[in-house]
Order: C-alpha cells, then sequence, then structure tokens
C-alpha cells in the first residue's frame, strides 16, 4: 500500500461543514444470482465468485479502476491497516476464507467480495460530500448490474444476507466530530432521537465499535421501502445539517461560559502531545480530539484540521508498525514510545506557537 | 372446540406422528404453555413455541442451500436467494422487525428488469402471488404486493 501522504479518502480537502463532519461515506450491499450467499458458500464457490467479481471488474470500464488485493495472501498487519483506513471491515480482516477487496488509487472506492454479501461497494469522501460518494457507489454499482447478475426479488428488491440490508442495500454514513456535544451531556439526546429516525450512532470505526476522541458515525438503519435518493435525501437535508446545527451550538455555549476552560483544554491536550514519551492509543485520539476542536474554535493557526486527520490514521497500530519497521514494537511501551516521538515530530510547529 | 385437558377453549391444534402413529391434540393456552414445560430440557423450548405461533409444527429448510428456520433465527442471516421465498413467513418477520415495519422495496431494480420481457415474467410472477395471498387469506401481504403490482405497471405505462 502507498504512503499515506499520497491519497486516503479522508485525508483529501477539507470540504464543507469540515469543523463538525470529518468524512462520508455510501456503501451498497450486492449479491450474485445463482450463488449461496457468502455464510453458505462452499470455498470453490467463494473462489468463483472472487474470480468472477475480479475478472468482469478488470475488463471493463466500469472497474479497471480497482487495483485488488487477495486477503488470503495479504500479511496480517496490512490488512489491519486496510481497516485502520475504513477500506475493509474488521470482520472481514480477521475471516480466513477467500475473499478480495478492490481499491481505486486514491482510495474513495473499495469493493469488498466475500464480505456478509458477496459485493459491498463503498465510496469515501473527505467532508460533507454525500452526493459524491453516492454518485461515486451507484456508477460501480449500474456499471457492474451490466456484466453480473444481482440477486433480486419481487417484493424485497436486492437480496442481502441479512434483513437489515434488504431492499436498496443502501448504508449512508457520516463521521462526525461531536465534542461540545458530550461536552454539555447532549449526546444522549442526539442518541435518542437518532434511534427514533431510526439512525445509528456508533463509534469511529462502525459497527461494535467504541467512540475515540468524540468520532462518531451517523448512520442510517432503513434500507427498505425507501428509494436510495431519499435516504441519502433525508440525510443529507435533513438530519445530518441538524446535528451540526447542534454541535455548533453546544460550542458556542461551552465557549461563552467557559472560555478559559476552553483555551486551558487546548493547550493541556497540545502540551501533552508535544512532549509525551509514551503515548497509549486512547490517549492520542482523545487528545487529537481536543485538539481538532481548538483548530475548528480558532485557538491556533499554527496547523490545522488535515494533519490532525492524517495523525488519526498513522496513530493506529498497523500504521504505526507499517511507518517505522526499524522501531521496536513488540510491546505496548514501545508501541507507545514510537506513537510519542510521531506526534512530537509532526506537532513540531504546534509546540513552537504554544510556547 | 375445547381443550383435551379442560373446558377452555382449545387455541393450539397440533398434529404428533409418534412412531409412525398419528394422534391431534387440542390444548388451551393453558394446558398448552404446561405442556411445553414437560418437554425435555434439552429442547430448543423457544424454537417450539414459536413453531406453535407460526403454525409451524415442521421446520421448513429452504431447497436452495439448506438453511432451516433455526439455523435462520439463530443468526438472522439469510443462505441465498432462495430462502426468501422458503422461509417465509418468519424471514418476512424477521424483515420487517429489522426495517421499521416496512413491507416492500420501492425504487430502483437491476436495469436488465427494464428488459419487457423480464418486466412481464415478473407480472406474471406478482399475479401468481396476488392469486396465493388472497387463496391463503395472507390479505397483508397481498396488499403489499398489490402495491408493487402498482409499481410494475406504473413503469410500464410510463415508458409505453
Amino acid at each position: 500500500m502507498k504512503p499515506i501522504e499520497n491519497g486516503g479518502p479522508w485525508l483529501g480537502p477539507l470540504g464543507r461543514d469540515a469543523d463538525v463532519v470529518v468524512a462520508s461515506r455510501v456503501r451498497l450491499a450486492r449479491n450474485l444470482a445463482g450463488f449461496p450467499f457468502t455464510n453458505r458458500a462452499s470455498t470453490t464457490q467463494r473462489r468463483e465468485v472472487v474470480s468472477m467479481v475480479r475478472d468482469r471488474a478488470q475488463g471493463a470500464a466500469w472497474g479497471r479502476m480497482l487495483g485488488w488485493i487477495d486477503l488470503q495472501a495479504c500479511p496480517a498487519e496490512q490488512r489491519t491497516q486496510m481497516v485502520e483506513r475504513h477500506l475493509v471491515s474488521k470482520q472481514f480482516a480477521a475471516s480466513d476464507a477467500p475473499r478480495a477487496v478492490g481499491i481505486s488509487a486514491d482510495e474513495t472506492l473499495s469493493v469488498m467480495v466475500n464480505e456478509e454479501d458477496h459485493l459491498r461497494i463503498q465510496a469515501m469522501y473527505s467532508g460533507l460530500r454525500i452526493d459524491e460518494c453516492f454518485a461515486a457507489a451507484t456508477a460501480f454499482d449500474r456499471g457492474a448490474e451490466s456484466a453480473l447478475d444481482f440477486a433480486w426479488h419481487h417484493r424485497w428488491g436486492y437480496l442481502t444476507a441479512c434483513p437489515t440490508n434488504v431492499g436498496c442495500g443502501i448504508r449512508v454514513s457520516v463521521m462526525l466530530h461531536l465534542p461540545a456535544l458530550r461536552l454539555t451531556s447532549e449526546l444522549d439526546r442526539v442518541r435518542r432521537a437518532a434511534k427514533d429516525l431510526h439512525l445509528a450512532l456508533r463509534g469511529f470505526h462502525g459497527e461494535g465499535s467504541e467512540p475515540m476522541g468524540d468520532f462518531y458515525q451517523l448512520s442510517n438503519q432503513i434500507t427498505l421501502g425507501m428509494r436510495d435518493e431519499e435516504v441519502v435525501g433525508e440525510l443529507r437535508d435533513r438530519i445530518i445539517p441538524q446535528v451540526i446545527r447542534y454541535e455548533r451550538l453546544a460550542r458556542e455555549t461551552y465557549r461563552s461560559k467557559a472560555p478559559a476552560a476552553a483555551r486551558d483544554r487546548f493547550i493541556r491536550a497540545a502540551a501533552l502531545l508535544t512532549h509525551a514519551r509514551l503515548m497509549p492509543l486512547d490517549e492520542a485520539m482523545k487528545l487529537l480530539g481536543r485538539l481538532r476542536l481548538g483548530i475548528a474554535s480558532g485557538l491556533t493557526e499554527a496547523i490545522d484540521s488535515t494533519l490532525v486527520h492524517r495523525l488519526l490514521l498513522q496513530v493506529q497500530p498497523a500504521h504505526l508498525a507499517l511507518a517505522r519497521p526499524s522501531d521496536p514494537m513488540e510491546t505496548l511501551e514501545q508501541q507507545s514510545a514510537a506513537r510519542a516521538t510521531l506526534l512530537r515530530d509532526a506537532l513540531a510547529p504546534l509546540r513552537a506557537s504554544i510556547g | 372446540m375445547k381443550c383435551d385437558q379442560c373446558d377452555k377453549p382449545a387455541v393450539v391444534h397440533e398434529t404428533v406422528i409418534t412412531a409412525g402413529v398419528q394422534t391431534t391434540v387440542h390444548l388451551c393456552a393453558e394446558h398448552a404453555m404446561v405442556q411445553m414445560h414437560h418437554v425435555p430440557a434439552s429442547a430448543p423450548i423457544a424454537e417450539l413455541l414459536a413453531a406453535h405461533l407460526t403454525g409451524q409444527r415442521h421446520q421448513p429448510a429452504c431447497g436452495g442451500c439448506g438453511m432451516t428456520l433455526a439455523e435462520f433465527r439463530k443468526h438472522n442471516l439469510a443462505g441465498c436467494s432462495a430462502c426468501f421465498d422458503a422461509l417465509s413467513p418468519v424471514i418476512d418477520q424477521a424483515i420487517q422487525r429489522a426495517q421499521g415495519g416496512a413491507t416492500a422495496h420501492c425504487g430502483r431494480a437491476p436495469a436488465r428488469r427494464d428488459d419487457a420481457e423480464a418486466r412481464q415474467a415478473y407480472r406474471a410472477r406478482l399475479l401468481s402471488d396476488l392469486e396465493q395471498a388472497v387463496a391463503a387469506e395472507r390479505y397483508e401481504v397481498a396488499a403489499q404486493v398489490r402495491n408493487a403490482l402498482r409499481e410494475v405497471d406504473g413503469i410500464t405505462g410510463q415508458q409505453a
């Protein structure tokens, strides 16, 4: 995998509403007609599915942009790195059955073959760019369906292994930074409202993950009885703008009520990140989150959020190990030391500015 | 019809075949529960109870992939396209529960469905589904199939 500086869908330009929105993603679930779903497919059938999808994609304009990685032949560390970059799911990386992922050069498009469904088509961009994600995923989907027969049912639409994806098979998710809503204890209200609207609020790495650094993913749960454009439109026009407004309001309130505390929080985070000799992952995420809030609040101009986003990736274990092959990384302490060094180096401009 | 064990009306009617001998039992809710508790502890009581509620004593398996209702319930995953018909109505209920009560897909279909021939075949299948649903007095399903039929006719109308 190429050096991280050259790409990564959330490392691009920050885009609209970047003070709150980190990245947007659209995922489509599809299965091939005539094959059992992944959970019932034999090893031979799974291999057939991989080669059928890959061969047809490689020979066509709609799929030629993907470079393919055979997960069975891929070292564990690289698989974990793809999870950290949100290119594949954790379960997909951990499985040992035949499976593959196609990734575009700029990493905005990735297609997992033999995840829970035969195809998981995913498009990701930085900032609030749901439309671009939807367009990219749909373009691949339409191309693919000209060459592959997708499982379809007269009543249930696109068929998927799990009932939660049946219908249009779409999952729109937006990664949000919500530190002020948590600080003002209003996150539970957002969570309840999200539940009522059939949305899920999850942690940094999606399903089953813990929130880290106040980063959350908000995504639709309903895929049946709504057109895919409606699902996209509802999140883009109604729900996400509302959450952004709430978070900005909470930031305003926090800043005006406790301006010294807000500044102190930022300075402490900056001081620790630029001086600590050991930095565990959860602490790094938490402090980087505070840094991001400080940047959005205009507390520093020494660094910008793109650097913070890049660091959010680079501090993850597999990224750290692959970027520093000569550093010893056997123990958590060694890992923490390497992480602390990386952060001190990257944030040198910030150290100078806080004096 | 009265319960075999008391005078209350029977709500569970069950045909049991034991060693080739067929017997029919009629039980009120209370005695049905009591009988369930007499089932050896290792048996999946919830499965049996659910089977009673859906009126299915013998669990069907999917002809496409061999998935049984018990396996579907355990993992909440379908095994192949055929499961969606073979495991109905249990799978229908699971989908509707997961989908906030939505009962049918609307919107895009694979492009090849736009072929006139495929659309006619699809329409014919919907009509037969509708007949079957009405015959089985499954009016909710019938209403959904009718909506799907209207949607197909809408598409046909626009393109004609």
